[in-house]
């Protein structure tokens, strides 16, 4: 691999090292430094990109109300059991497109303006009730995003070192010592946000850990929703959350993860 | 009931997930449109869309790609079919919302932002794509009808011309593939 190869390939995607490039930065510095330079300029990048979007809108979180229409404006959906997960979405996405390029008949017209009414009366409905709703919180955003990977709290072997430095290292955060062994570990996207998802054994069963560099808390919150008890608790950069599905003491779970971030080192690279 | 992970979401649930997104694509179709009211507009659309299409939806894991999917397909329909008209960057960055976007407390951020905003579409797109969507390389390609090679050609010309005008020298190939 040449000079100008690996360049335009670190130029192009930062984080990614094929076997091939990486046997040439071992072997050269230059290219080695410009990889440096571009993934430290690839995180100012995501850091310009990533908006904070209620302050140009003006609004405060959450913003407006989930469109509902009802049942029957939405037809049935076709059976897509035993299909390949992704390939339902891609089908929605491409059947949507078409859709939306046919030319409308004088026919169809009137349904259309009768489902745009439909959807019009559901959107305020939906509003009435969304609007009545307690305000979204950020512990209750933390447990629908661990609903959404239950298998996580199944997990009982350790996580290979490299693929919990990986999951570290995305989003910028280092543990030193003092957490349990960590089962689960992954980068999940929440607010904005790549953070660690990990989950941890102790002898009283798995806790969840979620560490949320870009979410700050004032002081500590205990919350139980869905089943879940939780702790929020701020950390010197942002906050970090602990949740169990059995009855434990948090606080000490907290704690331990706090004094490992507090503990920790340079974060990797 | 809709799959999610091994569990399953129930609608309640969804909604959860889908106004979770919100800020996310907001931001996605700001990037992507560089104004604030088509970009409500477009985030609308795919709000209703994928509430319409909820049964359809198998996997929950799969949701932010999907919603990011349809946020850009919306956005390059809607400048297809009200054909809008390509906008002077001076006015861009005059607009009032713009100009909100582009401040920050750290006046590198405001510039880089800047840059972004002036960046042609062609490599505006995928950038945010990648940077901000967490598209891969390949999916970039299929989303925006190109070869790979020719997505790794706009993406390391974005990264050389935001440096260039963010005051960072470029790499020392400018020939791209």
């Amino acid at each position: 691999m040449t000079h100008d190869e690996a360049r335009e390939l670190i130029g192009a995607v930062p984080g990614e090292a094929s076997a091939e490039l990486q046997a040439h930065l071992k072997t050269c510095p230059e290219c080695q430094a410009y990889r440096d330079q571009m993934l430290a300029f690839d995180a100012r990048l995501r850091q310009a990109l990533e908006l904070d979007w209620h302050k140009i809108a003006g609004t405060a979180p959450p913003a407006g109300p989930i469109p509902k229409p009802p049942a029957e404006a939405t037809g049935s959906a076709p059976d897509t059991a035993g299909a390949d997960p992704t390939a339902p979405v891609r089908a929605t996405v491409t059947a949507l497109t078409r859709k939306a390029r046919v030319p409308l008949t004088k026919q169809a017209r009137p349904r259309l303006f009768a489902f745009a009414a439909s959807v019009a009366a559901a959107l305020v409905i939906g509003g009435v009730l969304w609007l009545s709703r307690p305000p979204e919180s950020l512990a209750a955003e933390i447990v629908t995003h661990v609903e959404g990977e239950p298998h996580s709290w199944e997990k009982t072997e350790p996580v290979q070192t490299e693929k919990l430095d990986a999951v570290l290292r995305k989003s910028g955060v280092n543990l030193g010592s003092g957490m349990q062994p960590v089962v689960y570990a992954s980068s999940c996207w929440f607010r904005g946000h790549y953070v660690p998802h990990v989950v941890v054994t102790t002898k009283d069963g798995p806790v969840t850990v979620m560490i949320l560099l870009h979410e700050r808390v004032n002081a500590a919150q205990q919350f139980n929703e869905a089943g879940y008890s939780g702790l929020l608790v701020p950390a010197t950069t942002g906050s970090v959350a602990v949740l169990s599905r059995t009855p434990m003491n948090l606080e000490k779970q907290a704690a331990s993860v706090v004094h490992a971030l507090q503990t920790a080192g340079p974060t990797p690279n | 009931m809709i799959e999610s992970g091994r569990g399953e979401a129930t609608e309640e649930q969804l909604a959860r997930l889908l106004e979770s997104f919100r800020s996310d694509l907001m931001r996605f179709a700001f990037w992507l449109s560089r104004d604030r009211s088509i970009a409500e507009d477009v985030v609308q659309e795919t709000m209703l869309r994928a509430w319409r299409a909820r049964n359809e939806l198998r996997n929950t894991t799969a949701l932010r790609p999907w919603l990011l999917t349809i946020v850009r397909r919306e956005n390059a329909r809607l400048y297809e079919r009200k054909r809008l008209p390509t906008v002077d960057l001076d006015e861009v960055i005059a607009n009032q919302d713009v100009a909100l976007a582009l401040n920050d407390a750290d006046p590198e951020i405001a510039d880089l932002r800047r840059a972004i905003l002036a960046l042609p579409d062609e490599y505006r797109e995928p950038i945010v794509l990648q940077v901000l969507g967490g598209f891969s390389t390949g999916e970039i390609a299929k989303e925006l009808s190109l070869t790979v090679p020719a997505v790794l050609t706009r993406l390391f010309r974005a990264r050389n011309k935001l440096r260039e005008m963010y005051g960072i020298g470029t790499a020392s190939t400018e020939e791209a593939p």
